[in-house]
């Protein structure tokens, strides 16, 4: 399930947020080994300083967070145009009010492991699906983002294969690509078959919440 | 832009053409004047933007151009309605498009204004857009119709996509028409090497075999040049580049 919380009510709901955190910082900072701050054991950038949406995949028989992503708007401060503008071609740039970015896609070790039979995990497809649903609601045509080689596998086998914008760089120890992701009907119902989801994963309350905080 | 369009039964350009007049605004007066043509178009009971962290221009108040009545807006002033509009706080906090209809109508006081705010013929139903500029900048965009219900679902389904498009473009027009910027052109390398041989005085197939491509690509990078430019002709376009030192001067 996934639930949606507003970077400006993070103190209100400080217990999910911190989770979160720390999850990214053992994702980001300690398997992957990306340049990131890590205080306190909380991986936190400027970017969550600029009120994004965040998505938290939630277990809800724990009611534990296991993974999130982060959304923001492309006209505002974004990472793609801050911080990785090598990735695309000279003074190209992804700004629209049609297209958000995810960014920080994360989740606990072992939420990664899909059960037998399953090409992704329940926490990944949950994200993706609840990605596509929230661009659905704000009219996005797309997301982009900036991943590495084994985000474009997921994605592929999430339904939600991403058209590769600009050139691939080799950030650290990884090739790092920036990428498009369709937002429509067609493209939910895809990831919804592709990975056996079945309806909305977007928790009603939260939903209701963040349309109208 | 790229846009994806659901079937409408407006004309096919509404969008277009309201991006067209929405980006040539010079003045702020034209501000209104636009929010007004696209409530026709669209065929809308309202339309408002609110601009906030602009600088010296919101410095005192937010900056604020709607097509409201008379009535409303000095009720909403008189009763200091800034600061208790629901739809003003809840879109400050979220990135997400808000439905007025979401707002929790069992608190009285937000009962009470949206009531006033029906009663001041605002709308039926409305949507507010948040609108994310680079410096910190933010924008509130609304449009309100007096659709049913049904009607209103089907009406977000056909337009949000263009509000979202139309919310940024006027969020930028008022920045420039009030100098909080300046437009900002960018043109890729190519577009300006086939800028600046042409502002030498190349033709076409010239620039083209310097260039060493095809008389076709130079002609496909001098279209992007104008809209990017907002150009009608090429001398047009090779005058502003050179004015906005995109290009260095011909030998």
């Amino acid at each position: 399930m996934i639930f949606l919380v507003n970077g400006s009510e993070k103190e209100q709901y400080s217990y999910y947020i911190n989770t979160m955190h720390r999850i990214r910082a053992e994702v980001f900072h300690e398997r992957l080994q990306w340049e990131v701050n890590v205080k306190n054991g909380l991986e936190i950038d400027r970017f969550d300083e600029f009120n994004p949406l965040y998505l938290l995949s939630i277990d809800e028989e724990t009611d534990r967070i296991r993974g999130s992503a982060r959304l923001l708007p492309t006209t505002g401060p974004n990472m793609l145009r801050d911080v990785f503008p090598t990735l695309l071609p000279d003074n190209e740039v992804v700004e629209s009010a049609l297209i958000w970015e995810s960014s920080r896609f994360s989740m606990e070790p072992g939420a990664e492991t899909p059960l037998p039979g399953q090409l992704v995990s329940q926490v990944t497809a949950e994200l993706i699906a609840g990605i596509c649903e929230v661009g659905l609601i704000a009219g996005l045509t797309d997301v982009v983002s900036v991943f590495d080689a084994r985000m474009v596998r997921i994605m592929r086998a999430s339904g939600s294969p991403a058209t590769i914008i600009g050139k691939p760089h080799r950030i650290g120890a990884f090739m790092t690509y920036a990428g498009l992701f369709e937002v429509s009907e067609a493209a939910l119902a895809n990831i919804r078959s592709a990975t056996g989801l079945e309806g909305s994963v977007l928790e009603r309350q939260s939903v209701t919440r963040c349309l109208a905080a | 832009m790229y846009i994806k369009r659901l079937n409408t039964d407006l004309e096919e350009d509404a969008l277009l053409t309201m991006i067209d007049r929405v980006d040539t605004i010079k003045k702020n007066n034209e501000i209104h004047k636009a929010l007004i043509e696209m409530k026709d178009r669209y065929s809308l009971r309202n339309a408002a933007y609110m601009g906030y962290n602009m600088g010296s221009l919101t410095q005192a108040e937010p900056y604020a151009s709607v097509t409201y009545s008379e009535e409303w807006v000095n009720q909403y002033r008189q009763k200091s309605y800034l600061d208790i509009d629901p739809v003003l706080r809840a879109v400050q906090k979220s990135i997400l498009p808000i439905d007025w209809q979401s707002f929790d109508i069992s608190n009285p006081k937000v009962r009470r204004f949206f009531n006033e705010a029906k009663d001041a013929g605002v709308g039926r139903n409305g949507i507010s857009i948040p609108v994310r500029g680079r410096n910190r900048d933010s924008g509130i965009f609304s449009i309100t119709t007096n659709a049913k219900d049904a009607d209103w679902v089907q009406f977000k389904r056909q337009y949000m996509r263009d509000f979202q498009v139309l919310a940024v473009h006027f969020h930028q027009s008022v920045l420039i028409a009030n100098n909080v910027i300046q437009p900002v052109f960018k043109l890729s390398t190519r577009e300006v090497e086939v800028l600046y041989w042409t502002a030498c005085g190349k033709t076409g197939e010239e620039a083209a075999l310097i260039l060493g491509i095809s008389k076709r690509g130079v002609r496909f990078h001098v279209c992007n040049i104008m809209h990017k430019l907002n150009c009608t002709n090429v001398t047009h376009a090779v005058a502003k580049a050179l004015y906005f030192n995109l290009i260095k001067p011909p030998k």
